[in-house]
């Protein structure tokens, strides 16, 4: 993917008349920013909503330019990694029905595949889609595949995916293209909790997938 | 409170909860649902002297009947007609009658307000329903209405009320939808194209998103997933345009053709499918 900021200093765009879209390519700066945000919110924020490489604040009303720059340049932020940011372990069952044919096409085995899937720290690089889902840098780039030709009409919660140069986990039975390479138990998404602690992952979290023997 | 006051007797093709929306969750994938013309929920509320924030039914091309149980006023606004109740009015209905909405000749959405404001398990701050995530109470036919409060008499020696003639929205007037310019830079020809052609509302539009027909556009290279809101005008590569709604993903991976003014958005989701809509630059 290219960078699209060659100087490496964040743009602001007008996004509507209600919102603003932060582009940066440092990932760990938005996602500070965007807590900083929820600390101390400029008047009428509604949300900020983090993107790849992006951070859209969404306002109530109209938000001129230069107060939100004035705004910006005033938030404290303190350069540490969020105390909110959290390393999860997945223990996935390697029993996806797509694992045989991404081995065949790869020319591996089903073990070299849950070793190059289980291999690397992921990081949570924004959330999207539906509610939980997480799309997770890190992936090995042997595994970088395209989608399927006709996306599965259903996929049950727990599958454990990869698309593109991403991987996730599905959150809700919906629709999707990914290859499913296995599934967990792991709680990502309890709605019964209805706050933000439904959610188990958030954008700047770490996490790596354990795979655990089927018996 | 709970107090029913009215059954569902037939759901049409869409009858749903719909509040102002469910917002503060977007970052974690979860879309703001909340009804597709705003300005129709909320003349509904306004007739039954209700808060903004009051949850109402939506009904998609009328179709829903329901029973009355108990005394209470009603406000029917957006695409619809009725045999009980004049559209943009709002009247008191009595136990044992029935209220049956049908289509109107223009338009899609229509909202049914009751006086108190309807009564429905919270998620996520909003009693919304998102069927994508099952987020949000579903309604069948047999759900029993309830109201949060009784308000028997909300307008005491009125027998009915009416929203202005001059103030109503006309579905059939076909005024342009403005569309602000997105963060993307686009082939200035394409934008051209898009603002001097006429497009035709797909058949498969739904609340999560309207597609458009007509011209094919030249795609522009994907870009990296960026959060998206109700009104964006996404690009994909099959050059057919895609509209964001309030129950579609909150964010996307095809480059934004532009943002749809959130005041057009009413006259935008009204539009029925096959009918026709122009874009100019806001």
């Amino acid at each position: 993917m290219e960078d699209p900021h060659q100087d490496g200093s964040p743009t602001l765009r007008a996004f509507g008349p209600n919102a603003w879209l932060i582009q940066h390519p440092q990932h760990d700066l938005l996602v500070e920013l965007a807590d900083a945000l929820l600390r101390t919110p400029p008047q009428g924020l509604i949300e900020p909503v983090l993107g790849y490489d992006s951070l859209l604040l969404h306002f109530a009303t109209n938000t001129e330019e230069k107060d939100l720059r004035q705004f910006l340049q005033q938030l404290e932020l303190n350069g540490k990694e969020s105390t909110r940011q959290r390393h999860h372990i997945i223990p996935v069952r390697y029993d996806g029905p797509d694992l045989a044919a991404i081995a065949e096409a790869l020319r591996l085995g089903t073990d070299d595949i849950i070793r190059l899937h289980t291999a690397p720290t992921y990081r949570v690089r924004f959330l999207g889609f539906a509610p939980g889902f997480a799309y997770l840098d890190g992936l090995d780039a042997h595994l970088h595949l395209p989608r399927r030709d006709s996306p599965r009409t259903r996929i049950d919660p727990g599958s454990v995916a990869i698309g593109g140069s991403h991987a996730s986990i599905y959150t809700v039975p919906s629709p999707g293209g990914w290859n499913i390479l296995g599934h967990t138990d792991h709680p990502l998404f309890a709605p019964e909790k209805n706050d933000l602690s439904s959610f188990t992952l958030a954008a700047g979290d770490s996490l790596e997938f354990q795979a655990i023997e089927i018996a | 409170m709970m107090i029913p006051v009215a059954k569902v007797l037939t759901t049409g093709i869409g009858l749903s909860y719909q509040d102002l929306g469910r917002f503060g969750y977007a970052r974690y994938g979860v879309a703001p649902a909340g009804p597709m013309d705003l300005q129709a929920h909320d003349i509904a509320n306004q007739l039954v002297g209700n808060d903004p924030e009051a949850t109402c039914l939506e009904l998609t091309l009328g179709g829903g009947r329901v029973e009355i149980l108990r005394p209470v006023w009603i406000a029917l606004t957006g695409a619809a007609s009725s045999p009980q109740l004049k559209p943009w009015s709002a009247r008191e209905f009595l136990p044992g009658e029935t209220l049956t909405i049908h289509p109107a000749r223009h338009g899609i959405w229509s909202y049914l307000a009751f006086a108190g404001g309807l009564h429905a398990p919270a998620a996520f701050g909003s009693r919304s329903r998102h069927e994508r995530s099952d987020t949000g109470a579903k309604i069948t036919s047999e759900t029993l209405l309830s109201t949060t409060r009784t308000v028997p008499k909300p307008f005491p020696g009125v027998s009915a009320r009416h929203y202005h003639p001059e103030e109503t929205p006309d579905y059939q007037v076909d005024s342009p939808i403005r569309v602000h310019a997105g963060p993307h830079d686009i082939a200035s020809e394409t934008l051209e194209i898009f603002f001097n052609s006429p497009w035709k509302i797909s058949n498969r539009s739904d609340r999560t998103g309207f597609r458009l027909e007509g011209k094919t556009l030249r795609p522009e290279a994907s870009i990296p997933s960026l959060p998206t809101l109700p009104g964006c005008i996404q690009l994909p590569p099959s050059g057919e345009p895609i509209v964001t709604l309030n129950d579609g993903p909150t964010t996307g991976g095809y480059p934004l053709l532009g943002i749809i003014d959130p005041a057009d958005l009413p006259t935008f989701t009204q539009h029925a499918p096959g009918s026709s809509v122009y874009f100019n630059p806001a």
